[in-house]
């Protein structure tokens, strides 16, 4: 095992690690700026066991009709050696081949304990026979396994499909169950689904050049099946996801100065939550709270929709008085100013400004004396 | 938002207290509006779990869709509520004598308003409306012959929902905060309930912010919707909806869902009168009224739209819908904002810290001043406007004056001090013909004064009639057949 393993393995504690998966991946870009969350990602900690242990809200619980609806859609799609999805691929991406090839990994290694590496083995071989013309290409792969290289780590992640044209390109598909109203879809939920596919773009990248093939070959477009209007009818769309891959592969070289964060920790940190015998979290609030102490945060009211921790957070960020949990908004207006103690000290006369502080400290008490004009009924 | 606004964020977050702001209301409030709380099922576009709804506060009328199977006749009864309480808007009318672009015409006296909790519910209404306004209207029965034209109008409320100053349908979170800034952030702000436990918290709360910590607890908290939170799904819904999928069950399940739903909407429901409550407390602004005649012409003229036409709107906006859409709302923007500012001494203060209007005492009246231009005298008067604001307009900026709506003051010359500055403005409107001058106009000095950069002439760009345009060319597109083969 590395020391850099090692050390992530100590972090998280005797649970075993909650792997990055490309959902996490896309909620790190998020909030790329956050020290804490990439930590305990990084090490592969619980954050929902954490924060349900601490007795916070879980803002990502998920709903069961909601992972229903997703199923069924899905199996719709794929259904019946994926005919539905083999209908839309053609004319998506004007598939010629009269016979299209289906491969379904879902089903290798069901019966072994760990079927992920045996899946990823399977996934690896198909793609690279494909890629290399040495056997009739598999043209579409159902729930295959790809690995990428986070912060040193490798995960493994499952995209939906990876399609494969004949001489060409392998494309990127998900599958996502939110509607597709009249050629638009919910923004937050396309943005998600963007960027997930992307980090399936990057590791089947990174397959591809670990065996000296041109990563080119995966196409920066991907393939959205979702449902069109009201209906559960799928359509396909071609999307561009060319600045997400960008901006996740930037995301993921900044993840390589996690030794640097670690080091910073203090030595015996650790967010192990010492599950008793009958697995419930016996470790102290108090020494919890603490090793989250020692991991800065970078809160934004926005954090509840990506980060179990968010609860957390904001009450950390509003005990600080630290301006960013009012909202960007609050935030930009008092660039420089870390907390609302600090930006009403100023406001008020009780701290003198700083150089850099002067023209907001002046335009703050601005606002104070039109506010004052106001309740005097002036002007 | 204002500087002025995030300052006072700030202290509300410190105190604990929300703190109020424009003290004016600039949206009609009506005094019978339908109140409309909906609920979507987790899942499928758009399909529908429950509306709650109604004028009466006590007595909610509550639909519930089944969680499979048709929605259509929970649809067929929604369209008659909604489509009862808009036809009370259409029975009696009042003579418009004819303006400078408009012939004379008949305007209803009153007009239907929907007020909702949150700016999602009403992109869900939307939603909906896109859903509703191209299914084929059933003639076998009757009581859904409602849902096409339903969908009509949830479209034309929605549309309208876009328009600034518009108040046909208004989310009550985005209402309540013209009106009070809370200590939590804005995406906080659009849960009704902790809004209202920052702006009007229970007696026995210590602040707003101790109410709001208490609003969010897990066990009592309720979403507002249209979407039901994960929890809820997971542990109520989703064991009702596999009892209701054992087709013997069905007639419990379904009064279990409808029991179930009841308890989950009433203390929402209970908010968002609450909300109405504290906002008809507030006065109306000059200017609410004007919008309101023009609410009034709108509603009238969709009425008669979907009388001598009907047929229901584009399915997407195509480019000269859009471009129309997106001019309208410019103007309406511009009008709203060049309203509130004459009407709202909130919003000149919120202006003043934008860099968009200063205050300051007259000092000096040079009332006899002319020019000659041209062949002819012009009567300009000229005053000194002392003030305190940072000035970052330039000369040449027209403003305008809350004390003379119509007047007009273009800055001829800045001159900075130590501490106050100097602007020169000279009268450019306002001051009345010349046979009969408008004196009035000439401020004394000693006056306090809020000058604004006066709006731009604003004028709406030239589109095809409206008949020439595809917007009337209603319709789903060819390539989206939705409702044929559909399964739900
Ligand atoms: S909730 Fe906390 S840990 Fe999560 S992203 Fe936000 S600041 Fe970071």
């Amino acid at each position: 095992m590395n020391p850099l393993d090692a050390q992530l393995d100590a972090l998280r504690g005797s649970r075993p690690p909650v792997p990055h998966n490309a959902r996490t991946l896309a909620a790190l870009t998020a909030n790329p700026g956050c020290d804490r969350r990439a930590l305990l990602d990084a090490a592969g900690v619980d954050k929902d066991a954490l924060a349900t242990h601490l007795g916070l809200p879980r803002p990502l619980r998920s709903s069961r009709l909601a992972l229903d609806h997703a199923a069924a859609f899905e199996h719709r799609v794929t259904v019946h050696g994926g005919a539905e999805l083999v209908r839309l691929l053609r004319k998506t991406l004007g598939l010629t081949i009269p016979e299209v090839g289906y491969d379904d990994v879902n089903s290798v290694g069901s019966d072994s304990p760990s079927p992920l590496p045996l899946r990823h083995a399977h996934t690896r071989s198909r793609i690279l026979s494909a890629a290399k013309g040495t056997s009739a290409p598999r043209t579409l792969l159902d729930h295959p396994v790809l690995r990428l290289t986070v912060a040193g780590h490798q995960v493994y992640l499952e995209p939906d499909v990876v399609a494969f044209q004949h001489h060409g390109t392998f494309h990127i598909v998900e599958i996502k169950p939110f509607a597709v109203i009249d050629g638009q879809a919910d923004s937050a939920k396309l943005t998600a689904a963007v960027t997930q596919a992307a980090a399936h773009v990057l590791a089947l990248q990174e397959l591809l050049a670990d065996e000296d093939l041109p990563p080119e070959r995966v196409s920066d477009s991907v393939i959205l099946v979702n449902p069109l209007n009201f209906s559960n009818r799928p359509i396909a769309t071609l999307v561009n996801a060319r600045q997400k891959i960008k901006s996740l592969s930037r995301l993921l070289g900044r993840l390589r100065r996690l030794p640097e964060l670690l080091d910073r920790l203090p030595p015996g940190t650790t967010f192990d939550l010492a599950a008793g015998p009958d697995n419930t979290p016996t470790r102290p609030h108090g020494e919890l709270t603490d090793a989250l102490a020692a991991t800065r945060p970078l809160y934004t009211p926005g954090c509840r929709q990506h980060c179990d921790l968010a609860f957390y957070c904001r009450s950390e960020a509003r005990n600080r008085g630290t301006t960013g949990a009012l909202g960007t908004k609050v935030r930009d207006d008092t660039a420089g100013i870390d907390t609302t103690a600090t930006a009403l000290a100023l406001t008020d006369g009780h701290l003198h400004p700083s150089r850099d502080q002067a023209d907001i400290t002046q335009a703050l008490r601005h606002a104070h004396r039109v506010h004052a004009d106001l309740l005097a009924g002036l002007a | 938002m204002s500087l002025l606004a995030s300052l006072l964020r700030m202290r509300a977050a410190t105190t604990g207290n929300a703190v109020p702001t424009s003290q004016l209301r600039h949206l009609h409030l009506s005094d019978r509006p339908l109140m409309m709380l909906p609920l979507e099922q987790t899942g499928p576009a758009a399909r529908p779990l429950a509306v709650m709804l109604g004028t009466d506060p006590r007595h909610p009328q509550l639909l519930v869709a089944p969680p499979s199977g048709s929605t259509a006749p929970m649809l067929g009864a929604l369209a008659a509520t909604v489509t009862a309480y808009i036809d009370e808007h259409q029975q009696r009318s009042e003579q418009i004598p004819a303006g400078t672009n408009r012939p004379a015409r008949r305007r209803y006296t009153d007009a239907p308003q929907i007020l909702v909790p949150n700016p999602k519910t009403v992109a869900y209404l939307d939603r909906l409306g896109r859903d509703l306004r191209f299914r084929p209207a059933d003639t076998d029965i009757p009581a859904q012959h409602g849902v096409p034209r339903l969908g009509q109008w949830l479209t034309h409320f929605a549309d309208r929902a876009e328009i600034p100053g518009s108040c046909a349908l208004v989310p009550l979170t985005g209402f309540l905060t013209m009106h009070w800034i809370t200590g939590q952030s804005p995406l906080e702000d659009e849960d009704l309930a902790l809004l209202l436990a920052w702006i009007d918290p229970p007696r026995d709360a210590a602040s707003g912010r101790d109410a709001a910590l208490a609003a969010e607890h897990p066990d009592t908290h309720r979403p507002a919707g249209p979407a039901t939170d994960a929890r809820f799904d997971t542990e109520q819904l989703a064991p009702l909806f596999e009892q209701y999928a054992r087709t013997t069950a069905q007639p419990r399940a379904l009064q279990d869902l409808e029991r179930l739903l009841a308890h989950y909407l009433q203390p929402t429901w209970d908010l968002m009168w609450q909300a109405y409550t504290l906002l008809h407390a507030l006065p109306e602004a000059d200017s609410t009224a004007r919008r309101w005649n023009k609410e009034r012409s709108v509603f009238t003229d969709f009425s008669t739209y979907l009388i001598q036409d009907g047929r229901p709107q584009a399915a997407r906006d195509q480019a000269v819908s859009a471009a129309v859409g997106l001019a309208r709302r410019e103007e309406a923007t511009a009008a709203f904002d060049a309203e509130r500012a004459m009407d709202d001494p909130f919003a000149r203060a919120e202006l003043r810290t934008a860099g968009r209007a200063f205050a300051g005492t007259v000092t000096t009246v040079d009332a006899d001043r002319c020019v000659r231009p041209k062949a002819r005298r012009q009567w300009r008067p000229m005053l000194t406007v002392s003030t305190t604001d940072p000035v970052s307009m330039e000369p040449g900026q027209l403003l305008a004056c809350h004390a003379h709506r119509n007047a007009r003051y273009k800055i001829c010359d800045i001159a900075p001090g130590s501490a106050t500055t100097q602007v020169q403005l000279e009268i450019t409107a306002g001051m009345g013909p010349e046979s009969r001058p408008n004196y009035n106009v000439l401020p004394d000095p000693g006056d306090l004064l809020t000058f604004t950069a006066a709006p731009d002439h604003y004028r709406l760009p030239e589109f095809p009639p409206r008949n020439q345009t595809p917007w009337t060319h209603g319709g789903p597109p060819a390539e989206h057949p939705d409702h044929e083969g559909e399964e739900r």
